[in-house]
């Protein structure tokens, strides 16, 4: 049923639509029925409609909206989704809550408690001094966005998708959607469906931006849950590093995140994307990020997976071009009792001399669970391709599970895929080694840690190195004594 | 159309004992899935189970001529188009630790096999020789009497469509040990081979496929209190051939230690399957794990898949690894070669020869590997 508080708010039963997708596993729920819950649920062709209708979409992004609704009905439920979720109070999800401020580019205008959540973050001075641009999403919503003049100057796009929509209508047919249709899984058709605000970034040719550009996600209110879009061009030899950082504020309720990331680099072009994720523990993220290389072009995941309880997200990119090459690196951690951490990066080898690397460093603590679920695929005609995986795991107590599930499928001869996997506990003779030099417990532990993912931390840029070092210090101090 | 022609296998299962529980078994196959889990995020099933399920084949074949004992020494089970040469089977469908439920084909299996049983020590060999359209089902159970040793060969020999399938059921208690090993040669046929393991002593395994238009083979042992179980798998893919091989250990005791070597060849323009998944389980603490995953790809259109699983459960563990590559041959090895004076063919047969050889090699594999690389044009 779908409840109309304002004009502009409509409310869909989260719960409802994860647990008939949850019930529809393993096909056990017929289609009939599984539409019938999900009318239920709010989620109808009309609530679709009227999202639409509110955002002032172009016509084919109604279109796009319900086809998306369409798959997602039809798509069977991943064998791989935790039951668990369907056990959970997850809160109901109102759409297109606009905050009551109007959209912004000065920092003081943004109202006090909105402006708190932002300043624990640090954000305002770390964009200051060192962020090229931003464009912050608060209850979906942009509310913020500021692209400094010298980007503006370099002809560099810098918008919520919405506003992209309206200014640049083609260019977004031709990309939206492209790279990660909605019909690969379930949860992309949702956030195809049900998609609102996010970052649209285009970088024109040969423009090589220095200074990293963030886009900083807040779930704000305990009512919430975000289907935020973000797309990337970068045309042909241009240069991008992107920072999404993900945060919310302690919640009662679960809340459910299906966000969206999609990057295009062209011929030459590079864009690396880092994102550290610190959602509160209860949040459940599914995030899809999938990116595109053309010939020569690079692209670069990094990846903290750090917050919320139950986590999925499996950075994706298609080599397309000759010579293009990717690399993903991704720490993920598993601190609490039936934390589940799924992720594993993916890689498409669809053209010569391509080349990938996927580090994957999961730590699990406290009855937390680690999963990486890779692939890499060689197509034929592929020749010359180049592939390795590394996943380690280590666990600090007996009650952490690991697990991993590599996929290596090559269908080239002339190919070269190697992929290694290590799961072990933390060394006691480096322990002792340390503790014997006058090092406490906790701080030999966490240099131990620390030492582990040194890999990707080294990929970071020194204010998320800190934040990240940060955070897992304070997680580790909850294990209390190791070994 | 299903694997068998149901009438015929019907009229078969009648003439032999147990015929109600054998019914019950055919209805169970009857209703199974393959497979409810998509085996990889882009492929759905690595067997293509829909070519084992047009095969519409029959049960009752003629008799083969000139059908022998394949290898000296050993005691042997010899069949040959399901009629028995050398013994008398036994007419029961009790499976040991496999359970119809296990897989489509197990049912199958289950529901048209006599059993050979061995619960004493000593050194056997079972070989299933089919030939022509048939389906040959064999079940064997294996019960390792305490501290003793049992040395296991099982031969699956199947040529001009036909398909051998066997369900074997080991028991290996504390103190004793086994050694087995599957040799599954085919040609221009198929093959399925289901195995089961309860480990508490030792097992070493050794799992041979090749040349199956259509072959699937599954190897699952469970390891208790310091059980050990090492194990290799071979799989050759030739020609248009499509071999997967599934190896999984899954640990349950203390201590438990499982090492693994996964090999594949793809040639020609073969699709070669290896998988491996290793479960260190709650209680397995202070276990190790080892698997090592290794394709080599030599023909232009060949395909291969590696994947090899890690599932630990508890953060008590020794250590828990694997690792996996595909690649055609080094071709700094075939440089070093060919500076010692041989041709480019000469150097990758060698290779590929030392590649697929071990040393606790059976005859029977010694003679398979050789047969496969002169297939391969080496």
């Amino acid at each position: 049923m779908v409840r109309k508080m304002t004009e502009e708010k409509l409310s869909l039963d989260m719960n409802e639509i994860l647990n008939a997708s949850i019930e529809a596993k393993y096909e056990k729920l017929d289609q009939h029925e599984f539409h019938r819950r999900i009318v239920e649920s709010g989620l109808t062709k009309s609530t679709i409609e009227e999202i639409s209708k509110i955002k002032k979409e172009p016509e084919w992004m109604l279109r796009l909206r319900l086809k998306s609704l369409e798959l997602f009905e039809k798509i069977p439920t991943p064998n791989w989704l935790p039951d668990v979720l369907g056990s959970l109070n997850v809160s109901s999800l109102e759409l297109y809550v606009k905050p009551d401020v109007d959209q912004t580019n000065n920092w003081d205008q943004i109202p006090k408690e909105i402006r708190d959540y932002y300043d624990v973050l640090g954000i305002p001075e770390s964009e200051k001094k060192y962020l090229g641009g931003l464009v912050a999403v608060f209850e979906s919503e942009p509310i913020y966005s500021n692209v400094k003049e010298e980007l503006t100057k370099k002809g560099v796009i810098m918008m919520p998708p919405e506003d992209a929509l309206r200014k640049y209508p083609d260019f977004m047919k031709d990309y939206f959607m492209k790279i990660f249709p909605a019909s690969d899984h379930k949860f992309a058709a949702l956030h195809g469906a049900l998609w609102s605000g996010g970052v649209f970034v285009y970088v024109p040719k040969g423009v090589k931006i220095t200074t990293p550009v963030e886009g900083f996600f807040i779930i704000g209110r305990e009512m919430e849950g975000q289907f935020e879009h973000t797309l990337i061009v970068a045309d042909e030899g241009s240069y991008l590093h992107f920072i999404e950082g993900c945060s919310a504020p302690q919640l009662r309720k679960f809340s459910f995140h299906d966000g969206m990331v999609e990057l295009y680099a062209k011929r030459n072009a590079k864009i690396k994307f880092t994102t550290i994720q610190n959602w509160s523990k209860n949040v459940i993220n599914f995030n899809n990020k999938r990116a595109w290389a053309d010939e020569s072009a690079n692209i670069e995941w990094v990846e903290g997976s750090l917050g919320s309880k139950y986590s999925f997200v499996y950075p994706t990119t298609i080599l397309r071009g000759q010579n293009a090459s990717s690399t993903s690196l991704v720490v993920t951690l598993a601190s609490g009792e039936g934390e589940w951490k799924d992720s594993g990066s993916k890689m498409i080898h669809a053209a010569p001399n391509t080349k990938s690397k996927i580090v994957n460093k999961n730590i699990g603590f406290g009855g937390g669970v680690n999963i990486y679920r890779g692939l890499i695929k060689v197509n034929k005609g592929a020749k010359g391709a180049k592939a390795f995986v590394k996943c380690d795991s280590l666990m600090l107590d007996e009650r952490t599970k690991a697990y991993t599930f590599p996929h290596n499928q090559v269908l080239e001869d002339d190919a070269d895929v190697a992929h290694e996997a290590h799961t072990f506990r933390m060394s006691e003779d480096q322990l002792f080694y340390l503790m014997n030099r006058g090092i406490g417990e906790k701080e030999a532990t966490s240099m131990l840690v620390l030492g582990f993912i040194d890999e990707i931390m080294k990929e970071l840029p020194f204010e998320y190195a800190t934040m990240l070092n940060k955070v897992i210090k304070l997680e580790l101090d909850k294990l209390g004594a190791v070994a | 159309m299903p694997v068998v022609d149901q009438d015929s296998f019907l009229k078969y299962i009648s003439s032999l004992g147990s015929k109600a529980e054998r019914e019950e078994i055919f209805q169970k196959y009857l209703t199974l899935p393959y497979q409810v889990i998509s085996d990889s995020p882009t492929i759905k099933h690595y067997t293509e189970w829909s070519v084992f399920d047009a095969l519409n084949l029959g049960i009752e074949g003629t008799p083969i001529k000139d059908l022998s004992v394949p290898l000296e020494g050993y005691n042997s089970f010899v069949i040959g188009n399901n009629i028995p040469l050398n013994f008398s089977p036994l007419d029961s469908v009790s499976s040991g630790l496999v359970k119809p439920e296990d897989h489509k084909l197990v049912a199958l299996t289950l529901a048209g096999s006599r059993k050979i049983l061995i619960n004493k020590g000593g050194k056997y060999l079972v070989y299933n020789r089919c030939q022509g359209k048939i389906f040959c089902p064999v079940l064997v159970e294996v019960s390792v009497p305490d501290g003793d040793n049992v040395d296991l060969i099982y031969y699956s020999d199947g040529s001009e469509g036909a398909m051998p399938s066997a369900v074997i059921s080991l028991d290996v208690p504390r103190g004793s040990s086994m050694s087995f090993s599957i040799v599954n040669s085919s040609r221009d046929s198929y093959a399925f081979t289901y195995t089961k393991g309860s480990i508490k002593g030792e097992i070493n395994s050794s799992i041979f496929s090749v040349g199956q238009s259509l072959g699937h083979t599954e190897y699952h042992v469970e390891l208790a209190d310091e059980a050990v179980a090492n194990f290799n798998a071979k799989s050759l893919g030739i020609g248009n051939n499509r071999v997967n091989v599934l190896a999984n250990v899954n640990h349950v005791g203390r201590k438990s230690v499982s090492n693994g070597v996964l090999k594949a060849v793809a040639s020609g323009s073969s699709y070669t399957v290896i998988r491996g998944d290793a479960v260190i389980g709650e209680n397995a603490i202070d276990s190790s794990t080892t698997i090592l995953g290794r394709a080599l790809i030599i023909g232009d259109d060949a395909k291969a898949v590696v994947a090899p699983m890690l599932e630990v459960k508890t953060g008590k563990i020794i250590t828990a690894k694997h690792s996996a590559s595909a690649s055609k041959v080094n071709e700094d090895l075939i440089f070093y070669l060919e500076n010692r004076g041989l041709d480019k063919k000469s150097a990758e047969g060698l290779i590929i020869r030392g590649f697929l050889t071990d040393d606790n090699d059976n005859d029977i594999i010694r003679k398979l590997v050789e047969d496969a690389i002169t297939k391969m044009g080496y």
